[in-house]
């Protein structure tokens, strides 16, 4: 009987490690371990052998059904590894295919440069300042030192809502400077963005609709040279190292002394190009000492304060960082020009 | 204005190259806009003087500020006059009537002259800076003018009734013709220069037509006067009429430069002209007008504002390079301010000539002040940046819709009881009548951007915007802030191995409720209701606590006909302000995971077509009580499987008890109950 052991487990080995599928592997664990199997059947003829013999065979027998049990299990594994394998292998994607994605919309150019700006200026200790689009003659142009008869109050080019002309849509957001030493005394950081208004038919370069972002600083002893150094500091962080700043003296009725500042070009790098006119240098903006006559109108000593204001055109500085030449496209809602920002 | 390189040469020497000049002449505050090579070497250069600066429209003021640039001496035109005439208070007379519009007023008269073309020389430099030669008395003016800086006009004397200059306001329509030949109607707005009988000239603006100097004149009265500003500016504007003279008187003219400036053209047309200068001038001033005023610098001053030390010694030199004459006295600097520099009234003023002349290149440019409190972003702007990121993230892009609208188009786009789109505050002077009102709703903006972008052959269109809407009142508008968003065409998002889907009501619904959601007011209301610029059956209002915040559903299909728009607009419109307000409130509470395992039914009902989703699942809870955990919608059908008149829902149900695990029986003893209840409420069958 026991030679009979010996030979089925020699059988079942061979078998098992020939056996070439997961189907063929389950037929033998039927045809050796099944509740009909060769070695249920063995057992059961346990009864014919002499008492002494019995538990021995009886164990020998187990010991086997185990062996086998453990061979089958290996082979088992390894069979549905491979055939997973091979089966795995067939389930093959196109990876360059699209995915599944949202689909994504796109921030404002403008709203980004401006998210941009305010980081820059609240690093350096500013922050945001906001005022109504409608405002009063007085604090659009009055409070700001400019005269009667100066053209920017002219019908021709501001906006008005009433015939005394007191009311009307703000030209610069220099209205903010205002309202804000109106409320509070010195010292005064802010950016003062928002809409402005001028009577300027729509073409390439204009827009009766626009964007600044003024800034104002008050203190003690705020000077042209600090301006100089915020100003630096801005430019590079936000268009870069390389870019430059330089002042020219000008005239503006809020301000004295009084500059103009241009940024070295963004696209020549100071050489010369279409975009500067071959002059190394792109008007930006105008700034300057704040006028003792806006602190006296706002109630602020001048002999005591003193500070500058600048400003800042949104589209301009957007078409110059982004490279776009019309001005309307920032109002069109195009969406395929939104999405390239 | 235009000048010569060679020509400014003439007064004062200088050794720079025309690139040169210009580069320190824009640097100083002269911008030099153009440079243009010209005959024999010579350079044009047009120069943008700003307002302030009158004294510098001529080539003399120019001279001054190189001066005080690079030093060098100044040659002054030659001004000395042979009186060989008769005395002229026997030839003319003259008097002023409007001494606030004419404080000062000089004449001189020539006798004898031939009028002809001008000598070659200066014709070649009137021509070389664009003006056109007249003849030998006019080009003198128009020489002198440009090199003082002083507007003066030669009157055919013989032409002038009695001989007599009368400075008035013209009579109410006193009709006059200027030398362009165009007949004017006057009001007493305007000053004038008369005659005994008649206007001879537009004070400080155009010469009439009638005493202009022609080839037969034989006498020139030749004025030389100081015009106030202001009604030169005024008189100018309202006739539309501006002149080189006028563009200098209404900047403000030195009046103490009439009798220097009168001598030198009388000089050169009896040079040029022939005939006798005669003896004297009629000098009548009205005012008196101080050689200088004083002012003091303080240097330390001058520092503190510009941020840059300048020598005391190189302050004072700038100053008298000016004719601005300073002196330096302790430790403050004297200065005397020639008539001529009348926008200098303050320190300032002589802290910029000094710091302009000095150079700002010179001003250090690391410089920043540290600030002690750092600056924080307003909670406003984190919250509008987040608005912005909810909306791209579901697909919408930002558009700047113009504040400026065509009132026409609000009646049809009226979004009440949300927001009614009028009254709107307009314009007093438009530029035209498509933008002569403050928008008061956001949808004209985003209706235009929609239609242009379908118009580019776009298949769907998704775009938001945050901005300003303008509400009348008594009087500043009260300006609000809303998030308006559209989209249309195809929906966004859609993958390749699906088939493509118009968006619909749902679409503008769900990304309201998402934004709603991300900002915790999920429990936002919506509620049908009829918006006249949306469809009547595909609108609603939204609340939060009862509060109206907006509406969404899709445009009037008619209204979407009349802007000729091809696709349905689907549409939302919410008051931000509000928005963020409600949002502010909404705090987080955790409440406990479940500990006890749910039970899920679904339930299929047929019901009458017109019955609200949300009658339905608010009953269910009612019926359902406290151990339904959620109720959501999974299915709805109508059509040929199910009787006309009526739909079918799914619903699924989860039930779960806090305190313990529910059985089977129980759930199906709840569920039942619901089963029963719909049937009755709701005319429902079970599927």
């Amino acid at each position: 009987m026991k030679d009979k052991l010996a030979i089925i487990g020699a059988e079942a080995e061979a078998k098992i490690s020939g056996c070439r599928s997961l189907a063929e592997l389950e037929a033998l664990r039927v045809l050796y371990l099944g509740r009909k199997g060769e070695l249920t059947e063995l057992l059961k003829s346990v009864s014919s052998l002499p008492p002494e013999e019995r538990p021995s065979f009886g164990a020998a027998t187990n010991q086997l059904k185990v062996r086998i049990g453990q061979l089958l299990d290996a082979r088992k594994a390894g069979l549905s590894s491979a055939e997973r394998k091979s089966q795995h292998s067939q389930e093959t994607v196109d990876i360059t295919l699209p995915g599944r994605q949202p689909f994504a919309g796109h921030r404002h150019p403008l709203s980004q440069l401006l998210e941009e700006i305010s980081d820059i200026f609240h690093g350096m200790g500013f922050t945001v300042a906001e005022g109504p689009d409608v405002d009063t003659a007085w604090n659009n142009f009055d409070a700001l030192n400019t005269p009667e008869s100066h053209p920017s109050r002219d019908p021709q080019d501001t906006f008005y809502l009433d015939k005394e002309n007191s009311l009307l849509l703000r030209t610069h957001t220099s209205t903010v400077q205002i309202r804000t030493m109106l409320s509070q005394p010195p010292p005064v950081r802010i950016i003062a963005p928002g809409r402005c208004y001028r009577r300027d038919a729509i073409d390439a370069s204009h827009m009766p609709v626009f964007h600044q972002c003024e800034g104002l600083y008050v203190d003690k002893k705020a000077s042209l040279a600090d301006f100089k150094g915020i100003l630096n500091y801005f430019v590079h962080q936000l268009l870069g190292e390389k870019v430059k700043v330089r002042f020219r003296p000008h005239f503006f009725p809020f301000t004295e002394p009084s500059v103009e500042y241009d940024f070295s070009c963004l696209f020549c790098g100071g050489k010369g190009c279409r975009v500067c006119k071959q002059s190394g240098w792109l008007e930006i903006s105008g700034a300057g000492m704040v006028d003792p006559n806006v602190f006296n109108n706002v109630g602020y000593d001048p002999e005591i304060y003193q500070g500058f204001a600048w400003g800042l055109g949104l589209e301009r500085v957007a078409m110059l960082r982004y490279g776009i030449n019309d001005i309307r496209l920032f109002y069109q809602g195009d969406m395929r020009f939104l999405e390239q920002f | 204005m235009k000048i010569t390189y060679n020509w400014l040469k003439e007064f004062i020497d200088f050794n720079w190259t025309v690139k040169e000049l210009s580069d320190k002449l824009t640097f100083s505050g002269i911008e030099v806009e153009a440079v243009e090579p010209l005959s024999g070497g010579d350079h044009l250069l047009d120069l943008e003087i700003t307002p302030n600066r009158p004294d510098c429209l001529s080539l003399l003021g120019i001279a001054r500020d190189i001066r005080a640039l690079a030093g060098g001496k100044i040659t002054q035109p030659d001004c000395t006059v042979a009186e060989k005439g008769q005395p002229i208070d026997q030839l003319a007379k003259l008097s002023i009537e409007d001494g606030a519009g004419c404080p000062r007023y000089l004449a001189r008269v020539i006798t004898g002259v031939k009028i002809a073309e001008s000598p070659g020389w200066l014709k070649t430099k009137i021509e070389k800076i664009g003006l056109r030669s007249i003849n030998n008395v006019a080009d003198v003016t128009n020489l002198v003018m440009h090199e003082l800086g002083h507007p003066l006009h030669a009157f055919d004397y013989d032409k002038l009734a009695d001989h007599t200059i009368v400075v008035r306001r013209a009579k109410p329509n006193e009709n006059f013709t200027t030398l362009d030949g165009v007949e004017r109607k006057l009001t007493a707005e305007n000053l004038v220069i008369a005659d005994a009988k008649r206007p001879v000239a537009l004070a400080g603006i155009m010469g009439g037509l009638e005493s202009e100097i022609s080839d037969h004149t034989k006498n020139v009265l030749l004025e030389s006067a100081y015009f106030e500003p202001n009604l030169i500016r005024k008189g100018s504007r309202a006739l539309g009429l501006k002149t080189e003279a006028s563009y200098r008187f209404e900047r403000g003219a030195d009046p103490l430069i009439l009798k220097k400036a009168a001598d030198r053209a009388a000089k050169l047309i009896a040079e040029l002209a022939g005939g006798q200068v005669a003896a004297g001038v009629l000098d009548v001033a009205k005012t008196e007008f101080p050689e200088y005023r004083r002012l003091t610098l303080r240097p330390e001053k001058a520092s503190s504002l510009l941020g840059m030390d300048i020598p005391v010694q190189r302050t004072v030199e700038i100053l008298n390079a000016l004719e601005l004459k300073a002196k330096i006295s302790g430790e403050i600097i004297e200065v005397h301010i020639p008539s001529f520099r009348s926008d200098i009234e303050r320190e300032v003023d002589l802290i910029e000539e000094v710091g302009r002349i000095f150079g700002y290149d010179n001003l250090p440019g690391d410089r920043i002040e540290p600030w002690a409190v750092p600056a924080v972003k307003r909670p406003k702007d984190i919250f509008i940046a987040g608005i912005a990121k909810i909306m791209t993230g579901l697909g919408f892009s930002e558009h700047y819709g113009l504040t400026l609208i065509d009132p026409g188009q609000l009646e049809a786009l009226d979004l009440s009881p949300a927001f009614p789109s009028q009254p709107a505050v307009e314009l007093v002077n438009p530029i035209s009548s498509d933008q002569s009102a403050l928008r008061t709703i956001l949808l004209p903006g985003l209706l235009e951007a929609a239609g242009q972008n379908l118009n580019n052959g776009l298949d769907g269109v998704r775009l938001f915007e945050m901005g300003k809407i303008f509400r009348p009142q008594k009087t500043t508008p009260d300006e609000g802030l809303r998030l308006g968003a559209l989209l249309c065409g195809r929906a966004a998002g859609q993958f390749w191995d699906a088939k493509p889907r118009a968006a619909d009501f749902f679409d503008i619904k769900g990304a309201l409720q998402f934004l709603l959601d991300s900002l915790g007011l999920a429990e936002a209301e919506f509620s049908a209701e009829k918006i006249p610029a949306l469809h009547p059956g595909r609108s609603a209002l939204v609340r939060v606590d009862k509060k109206i915040l907006g509406c969404c559903g899709e445009l009037d299909p008619s209204a979407a006909d009349k802007l000729g728009l091809k696709e349905r607009i689907y549409y939302l419109e919410i008051d931000l302000e509000l928005l963020m307000e409600l949002s502010g409130l909404k705090q987080s509470r955790y409440r406990e995971l479940p500990k006890y395992p749910s039970i899920k039914r679904d339930l299929a009902l047929d019901l009458p077509a017109q019955t609200e989703c949300r009658r339905v699942a608010e009953l269910i809870g009612l019926l359902a009580g406290g151990e339904l955990e959620s109720v959501s919608l999974f299915d709805l059908y109508q059509g040929k499987q199910i009787e006309q008149g009526r739909k079918s829902m799914a619903f699924s149900l989860v039930y779960r008890a806090a305190d313990r695990t529910l059985t089977d029986a129980e759930v199906s003893g709840i569920h039942q109950k619901v089963v029963e209840g719909l049937k009755g409420k709701l005319q429902a069958n079970i599927r």
